[in-house]
């Protein structure tokens, strides 16, 4: 008996393969979220939108929920939990079905649940970050009040032609300093590409920034230059009146690198904040950067 | 005997062609042009202008000049397909207007149609040829079963709709290997094999490796022929088909392209320098952007894995493992012994105790399947071979997969008790078994026709059951789509939305593929192009891992993430549309 069980063994897998796929396809075609959900869904969160609200979508990838939303701010990130929401007051989290749970702060209670509320099969989160940080000086939004100039072996050289967003500093496509939205690490991020130049180190000057508490500045590689396996280091050394506060190196490496350096030592300001970057090899130094002065 | 009877072979082939066919040729207008495609169909219009001067004067036809005017673009694969593309558009389509007289196009697609044309008959080929090998090795039911597992399974059937070359070297694939298996008892199929393989080189490149696993076959299975004594080394027969290979392969591949008629060498060298240099395009594998080697050795095995209709899966490698446990002889007989009777497909022992052929093939047949299946894909999983393009470089394995399939199914079946065979009789359990096997067949092929209906058009998008679907593959961080043909989905809101001379980056869309889209009556002739997110107003951009930056920098430019309208299988992104300009007008989208 045992033995004949066994001759039947591969012919039951087979079906139970089979079986397992009709269900598989069933569900597919049964179980589509309709648009007409998202839309709901969407409404209500505008409905009940206010300042310093973000909305994220789960999974990371999922998008139609930005053709209703997309104007409002948005947190592209894959890991919501891990993710520096601290610009917000409250989250909006819209949820397809078998979505995996939230984790981090939003499981743990430090961002608390104010709503849960289910649109046919899109679910609708509403968390509580707590009070959203000040910023006083934001770098990318401010660029174009800096200036920007190459340390040539001859000199300073000053690329003076602000276009649209950014500051031109050769005929290369890619020499410039501008405001871009770019993948570092796995999600995009609002940042100031400044590639380095092979004529000399980058400076960029903020002529007057005001005093706070801390000084962010975020750091990455975009995932194409850090795949180069030889790829140098950048550095970006930090002045703040003249007085050299750190040097951030950036390693061959992807992602979006959180860097604060405490200024309450230099009083109110207004200062001039400056930041020289430099490599040794250019080849696919994709570096970018932002930061803020924080109160 | 009836005559149906005595040409049911015949005649079944005749169906699957036809029912491949059709199904292709009616389905592939729903499906877009692929980058590829659209320099194919340049191609062919290049081509059949040198048809035209060939008709008109054949002298000047054949000189380097008017040669290299006509062949010189896409020099890098050969022509044959090329040419079958052109003769059907001059055919077909050479008379059509470059662009639609009005809007809307009175009729669509007729200028792909005619390029696709060749292309559905080598698909219809394929399958025809699948079925007349396993009817060949096996048995008719086993080779119906395997036609029909490799055609519906859901990337198989797109391929078989595109203008390219991957499904007629499918086809041509499993032509050169009948003719090889038709040689041993015929000189004339010894001969025309060599030249069925030249036509085989006249399709793609891949067909270079026929002949090494000829080789390793022959060797295989002629293994005990060999002898080393003091009188000498004997060797088994040589086969005919192999001088004929040698012979008339070359010949065929440089008399079907014109291009090679004049400064050979250097031109022919060119064609290997640029497919041994292949550039390397990034692929989304598991979360990885995979651009360069060493690609992962398991990866044509894991995508074949995750894209194969799941009981085609479970039962090509059952199959593949059972013949090779049959085949690897005594070292691993044990081994694979135990396994086979845990699977309860052991070989059955004939009444005099003598070994049946072993699986229901003999050495030689079985040695030919298991040495197709698996070569290609081994082929690909060298770390230093390209991997983009999905599982097409590795395609021409499936139909001999899909033989095995069939033939694991027909074991398992075997395992049923005689009784469950209600209308079993000793004498016809065999024929009982029809019903039987047809019932299995249909259980297990039923999946792949589900997942090719749920994809629709989109079948480069496809993952299996065992991946999740799409949604599935987004979560794996798989490649979900390639070649930009799924960029029909949003055509149709394009067309209806769009304000007058928009200028639309179709991004990852060739221009030759977007000629073709306004030819087609696909896409409005008014719409301009544009080729980056900055000079654009409206961008279709096609969602892939590697062009990440490419939707950002929309946002960018427009300000915002807001999505104008989206492609979206199981709600997977898949062609997002933005409006990048500043200022909308009103009543615009």
């Amino acid at each position: 008996m045992a033995r004949r069980g066994l001759r039947l063994l591969p012919l039951s897998v087979l079906i139970g393969c089979c079986l397992y796929a009709l269900a598989f396809w069933a569900l597919e075609a049964w179980g589509d979220v309709p648009p007409e959900d998202t839309r709901r869904a969407s409404e209500s969160v505008r409905a009940g939108w206010e300042d310093g609200d973000a909305f994220a979508i789960r999974p990371w990838w999922a998008a139609r929920a930005r053709e209703f939303l997309g104007d409002l701010d948005f947190v592209a990130a894959r890991d919501l939990a891990s993710e520096d929401l601290s610009r917000f007051r409250r989250l909006w989290v819209l949820s397809l079905p078998g979505s995996a749970e939230l984790g981090g702060p939003f499981a743990d209670g430090r961002a608390m649940r104010l709503s849960d509320k289910c649109f046919g099969r899109v679910r609708v989160q509403r968390f509580a970050l707590g009070e959203p940080r000040r910023v006083l000086f934001d770098l990318r939004a401010r660029l174009h009040e800096a200036e920007v100039r190459i340390h040539t072996r001859s000199g300073p050289r000053p690329c003076t032609r602000w276009v649209e967003d950014r500051w031109i500093c050769s005929r290369e496509h890619w020499a410039y300093v501008g405001q871009v939205v770019i993948e570092l690490g796995t999600d995009p991020r609002e940042v100031i590409w400044a590639h380095p130049i092979a004529d000399g180190p980058t400076e960029i000057t903020y002529p007057s920034v005001p005093g706070g508490s801390s000084l962010v500045i975020f750091t990455g590689l975009t995932p194409s230059a850090a795949r180069v396996s030889d790829g140098a280091t950048v550095e970006m050394s930090v002045e703040l009146d003249g007085r050299k506060l750190t040097t951030i190196v950036q390693a061959n490496e992807t992602g979006f690198f959180r860097h604060e350096i405490d200024i309450r030592a230099f009083g109110p300001g207004p200062h001039q904040l400056s930041l020289r970057i430099r490599t040794a090899r250019i080849g696919m130094r994709h570096f970018c950067f932002t930061g803020e002065v924080r109160p | 005997m009836s005559f149906l009877a005595r040409r049911a072979t015949g005649l079944l082939a005749l169906g699957v062609f036809a029912a491949t066919f059709a199904g292709v040729f009616f389905y592939a207008p729903q499906t877009g042009y692929t980058r590829d495609e659209g320099f194919y169909f340049d191609a062919a219009e290049h081509y059949a202008g040198w048809f035209r001067v060939l008709a008109s004067d054949p002298r000047q036809a054949i000189g380097e000049a008017t040669i290299r005017r006509h062949f010189e673009i896409n020099r890098e694969h050969p022509v044959l397909v090329k040419n079958l593309m052109a003769l059907s558009y001059l055919a077909l389509a050479a008379d059509e207007p470059a662009r639609p007289a009005a809007w809307p196009a009175e009729q669509h697609g007729l200028y792909a149609r005619a390029m696709r044309l060749p292309a559905h008959l080598f698909a219809a080929l394929a399958a025809c040829l699948t079925f007349l090998l396993g009817a060949a090795v096996a048995s008719r039911r086993v080779g119906l079963f395997a036609a029909l597992a490799f055609i519906l399974a859901p990337r198989h059937f797109y391929h078989a709709q595109l203008a390219c070359f991957d499904m007629p070297a499918v086809a041509i694939w499993l032509a050169v290997i009948l003719a090889y298996r038709k040689a041993r008892g015929s000189l004339a199929w010894g001969v025309l094999c060599g030249a069925i393989w030249g036509l085989a080189l006249g399709i793609k490149h891949n067909s270079f490796f026929i002949p090494a696993i000829l080789v390793v076959h022959w060797l295989i299975v002629s293994g005990k022929e060999f002898s080393a004594s003091r009188r000498g080394v004997l060797f088994p027969r040589i086969p005919l088909a192999f001088f004929s290979m040698l012979i008339l392969g070359p010949l065929v591949f440089i008399v079907h392209w014109p291009f090679l008629w004049h400064h050979t060498a250097e031109r022919i060298g060119w064609y290997f320098g640029f497919h041994l240099h292949h550039v390397h395009y990034p692929w989304e594998y598991f979360g990885r952007l995979l651009t360069e080697p060493p690609f992962p050795w398991f990866y044509p095995f894991a995508l074949t894995a995750l894209t194969l209709p799941l009981p085609t899966l479970v039962l090509g490698v059952w199959g593949f493992f059972g013949a090779a446990g049959c085949r690897l002889g005594r070292p691993l007989r044990s081994i694979g012994g135990a396994l086979l009777r845990l699977a309860g497909i052991y070989p059955h022992r004939s009444r005099s105790g003598q070994d049946q052929a072993d699986y229901g093939l003999d050495a030689w047949d079985g040695w030919m399947l298991l040495l197709n299946a698996l070569v290609p894909v081994l082929v690909i999983a060298v770390p230093s071979v390209p991997i983009f393009g999905g599982i097409k470089h590795w395609m021409h394995a499936m139909p001999f997969a899909c033989l095995l399939g069939g033939l694991a199914l027909e074991r398992m079946l075997a395992a049923l008790p005689a009784r469950w065979l209600r209308r079993a009789r000793p004498r016809s359990a065999a024929r009982a078994r029809h019903p039987v096997f047809a019932l299995a067949a249909a259980l297990a092929l039923l999946p792949s026709l589900l997942g090719l209906i749920h994809l629709g058009p989109y079948g480069s998008s496809f993952y299996n059951e065992l991946a999740g679907g799409v949604a599935g593959a987004a979560e794996l961080g798989m490649q979900r789509q390639y070649w930009s043909n799924n960029v029909t989905g949003v055509l149709p809101f394009i067309n209806d939305n769009l304000p007058p001379k928009a200028r639309l980056y179709l991004h990852e869309v060739t221009g030759e593929s977007i000629r073709a889209y306004k030819r087609d009556g696909l896409l409005r002739p008014d719409i301009r192009t544009a080729w980056s997110p900055q000079t654009a107003d409206f961008i279709a951009y096609q969602v892939h891992r590697e062009f990440a930056d490419v939707e950002y920098q929309a946002w960018h430019e427009a300000g915002h993430a807001r999505i104008l309208h989206g492609l979206y299988i199981d709600e997977v992104p898949i062609v997002l549309v933005y409006d990048l300009r500043a200022e909308p007008q009103d009543g615009d989208p």
